[in-house]
Parts: structure tokens; sequence; C-alpha cells
């Protein structure tokens, strides 16, 4: 199924939430054409793509295991839950500093671990360019190697291959440094963010 | 065509166990809920069970003038197993929430729809009738006006959340709704994380109504039972 069958209000066929809840095989279509909408959400406020990732998958996986108790009759209205789930899934993740699997771990879905190509897009998804003076001011209050990674990393665009050459650590490391790193930050910017997000009034 | 780009192996392996997922829960309302055509056996078997459903309500055998009827996972049952469905087309439900403007009372009636879903209707009490306020007056509900109606017999519970009037100082929000025998306890976890006990009636409804600012924003309703806790997102 493709794409249009997901254009919402031209009178056509649609498909979306309504149609999900109606017939289930049809959650697939329904996560990849919001999946991106909603990483990006969380890209944006965790600035780790790990935990960014794990979060979209937690929040479609609830969607999906409650797809029957979903009351909306429209588009719009599935697109409010969705956000509402995903604000509820940051929400718990900041409170309590780990993701929660709950619906995953009901639903026997693993994760794969993100790819190379992966992580950097939703690195990308996180325009960390636009948190840099944040960026710029947080990193005083970090630790020299945390510090010395993140602005190889986010302030430089260097390749993780060449930061840890540089560093005499693997990449693996130096992805984990810079991660712990911008969770730090994401903690700081939480407090500056506005309180409806520019996805809640789509 | 959206699709998602083969390099991105998480995102694709979720997108794939969604499409797995999704077509084993067809599956498996299919077999909870077998297509049939009904053959003339069966219509005469109908026929014969009229019969005696109307001889039975006449001699009062039913519970048409008893009390509401907690249904059971299976469906529509009499705790004490004398009948299976009551003619709830008309029953005022047990659930009553006070208004929070001090008005009319809040109350709800269960029916059972053509389809077989378990449907709640909400209105204000008057009495034994139900009924709407408007313009000052109190206007009984039609018998057949219909309300929100789902499967209880797959979800074992039947919800909904609605606001009156949301712009007005004079605003409503009601949660209500009916579960069934494997629930045993309902709450409302507010994003404060404040929680608030739903109160089950013995029919196995519920009923909130307030008249704060939108006191279930973001808020989730967990239903914990025998088949588990579900947790589900409150959203107008």
């Amino acid at each position: 199924m493709g794409r249009g069958l997901l254009r919402f209000g031209h009178g056509r066929a649609t498909a979306g939430f309504v149609g999900a809840r109606a017939d289930p095989s049809t959650f697939a279509d329904v996560y990849v054409e919001y999946h991106e909408q909603v990483l990006r959400f969380f890209a944006r406020r965790t600035l780790d793509p790990e935990t960014a990732f794990d979060l979209m998958a937690e929040t479609f996986a609830e969607l999906f295991a409650h797809i029957d108790a979903f009351r909306g009759e429209t588009e719009e209205q599935g697109r409010a839950w969705m956000w509402t789930v995903a604000r509820h899934q940051l929400y718990r993740w900041r409170e309590r500093g780990i993701v929660e699997r709950r619906s995953l771990e009901r639903l026997g879905m693993p994760i794969a671990s993100l790819g190379q190509v992966e992580y950097e897009r939703i690195e990308d998804l996180a325009d960390l360019q636009r948190v840099r003076p944040q960026l710029e001011h947080a990193l005083d209050q970090l630790g020299s190697e945390q510090r010395h990674a993140l602005q190889l990393r986010v302030l430089e665009h260097r390749e993780y291959d060449e930061i840890a050459q540089q560093c005499g650590a693997s990449a693996q490391v130096i992805r984990a440094r810079v991660s712990r790193g911008l969770r730090q930050l994401a903690k700081s910017l939480a407090e500056a963010e506005p309180a409806e997000s520019e996805e809640l009034l789509t | 065509v959206t699709k998602i780009p083969p390099e991105h192996v998480a995102a694709k392996a979720l997108e794939d166990s969604f499409r797995r997922l999704g077509e084993e829960r067809v599956r498996s309302r299919r077999r909870r809920h077998p297509t049939w055509r009904p053959s003339r056996a069966i219509f005469a078997a109908l026929a014969s069970l009229l019969v005696v459903a109307g001889v039975a309500t006449g001699t009062k055998v039913f519970l048409g003038d008893g009390g509401a009827v907690r249904p059971d996972a299976q469906g529509l049952k009499d705790p004490e197993g004398r009948n299976d469905v009551a003619p709830s087309f008309l029953q005022l439900a047990d659930a009553r929430a006070a208004d929070p403007h001090g008005a009319q009372p809040w109350g709800l009636r269960t029916y059972q729809s053509a389809g077989g879903q378990t449907c709640v209707i909400l209105g204000r009490i008057v009495g034994r009738r139900l009924g709407v306020i408007r313009e000052g007056q109190f206007k009984e509900l039609a018998t057949r006006t219909g309300g929100v109606c789902d499967s209880l017999e797959s979800l074992h519970f039947v919800l909904s959340l609605r606001a009156y009037a949301p712009a007005e100082p004079s605003r409503r929000w009601t949660l209500y709704g009916i579960v069934d025998r494997t629930v045993t306890s309902m709450h409302v976890l507010a994003i404060t994380g404040k929680t608030t006990r739903v109160k089950i009636a013995p029919d196995g409804t519920f009923l909130l109504v307030r008249g704060d600012v939108d006191p279930f924003h973001l808020a989730q309703l967990v239903i914990d039972g025998s088949t588990g806790r579900r947790v589900v997102p409150l959203t107008h």
C-alpha cells in the first residue's frame, strides 16, 4: 500500500489511523508515513539518535497496541493521538531517564541496532546546529573528554572515525561520549522548550 | 510511494514487524469473529429462539425489570447464570456523577447494538429518565438514541471522553464507559503524576464529570485486571 491511501481530505479512500483500527494490517503504512516526523520530534528533544529511535519505536508500538481503543473519526484526531502518546513518552523519559519498552516487549518487537547511515540521518533530523549557542554554553559544564568529542563532532562536523583516530579511542567510544554529552545538554534545553511543539500544531 | 530506504535497517525492521503483527491481528480477529453465511437451519433455530424469548420475557424470566447486569468477557451474562442477554436497551446504568456546577446529575444508559457491540450513552438524570438539558429544560433521550459502541468481548472496556462547551465557564469534562468482569480497578494518571481512582459500579459502568480546566489533558487511563494492565491515552 502506498502513500495514496494516506492523502487525507481529498475525497479519496483513506487508511491512516481510522483505517488501521478497522484493518490493523495497514498500521505499517501509518508508521511509514509518520515515523520520520516522530523521530525528528524526539531527536530534537533528546539530541541522542539511539534514545530518539527507541522512543519513536515505543510510541508506535503503543499506538499499535491500543489501535482498537482509538476513538477518533478523522486523521487529524489520529495525528493528535499520536503526538499525545509521543509527548507522554518524552515526559516519562525525562522523568525516569530511561526509555520504557513496555509496548515493544508486550508485542515481542526487538529493536535492531542503528547502522552508521541511519545514526547520522537521525543526527541530521535533530538539526544540532539549531542549538549551537546553547551547546557552546553547556560545553563548559562537561568533562574534558566529552567536551572535546562534542566540539569535534557537532561544532566541527568531523566524522566519528576521524575523531576516534585523533583521540586514540574507538568510534564506538566516541559515539558514547557524544551521546552522553548531548543527553546532558538535552536536559538543559528542555527548560527552554516552547509549550507547544510545531508538530502538535500540524 | 513512501518507502523506508533499505540502509535504514532499524526503521525498516520496525516496519516489517508492524506488517507481521498487523496481519496476525487481522487473522486473530477473523478467528474470533468468523464470517459465515446463515443456513436455513440456522434461520429456523433463530425463529424458535425468538418464540422462546418472547414467552420468557412475558414471564419475567429475563432481567428487563431488574438491575443492570455486569457483563463478563464472553458477553452480557447474568451473574447467576439465569439467561444470556438482558433486554437492556432502555436500561439505566448504575454509574452516577454529581454535576460540578450543581445542575442535574449525570448518568448512563447501556444497550447492545444490532451488531452485538456494547454501547453507552451519557446524559442527565431526572427521576429514572436520561436526557439532555436544552435551554434550561430537561428533554428525555429517545430510545433509539445512539451511543458509543465497541466490542467488550475483545477489548474488555468501552470508553469515551467528551468535553461539553470547553470554551464556556460552565464547561464539563466527562470520562465514561463500561468494563467487563476481567477488569478489577481503574485510575486516571495525570501528567503531573497524580492518580484518581475511577469507581466501577456493580454493573461495570463508570462515570467521571469534572468542571476544572481539562483535568484529563495528556492523562492516561490505567486499567488493571485479570488480562493484565492496559494504559489508554486520553484524548478528546
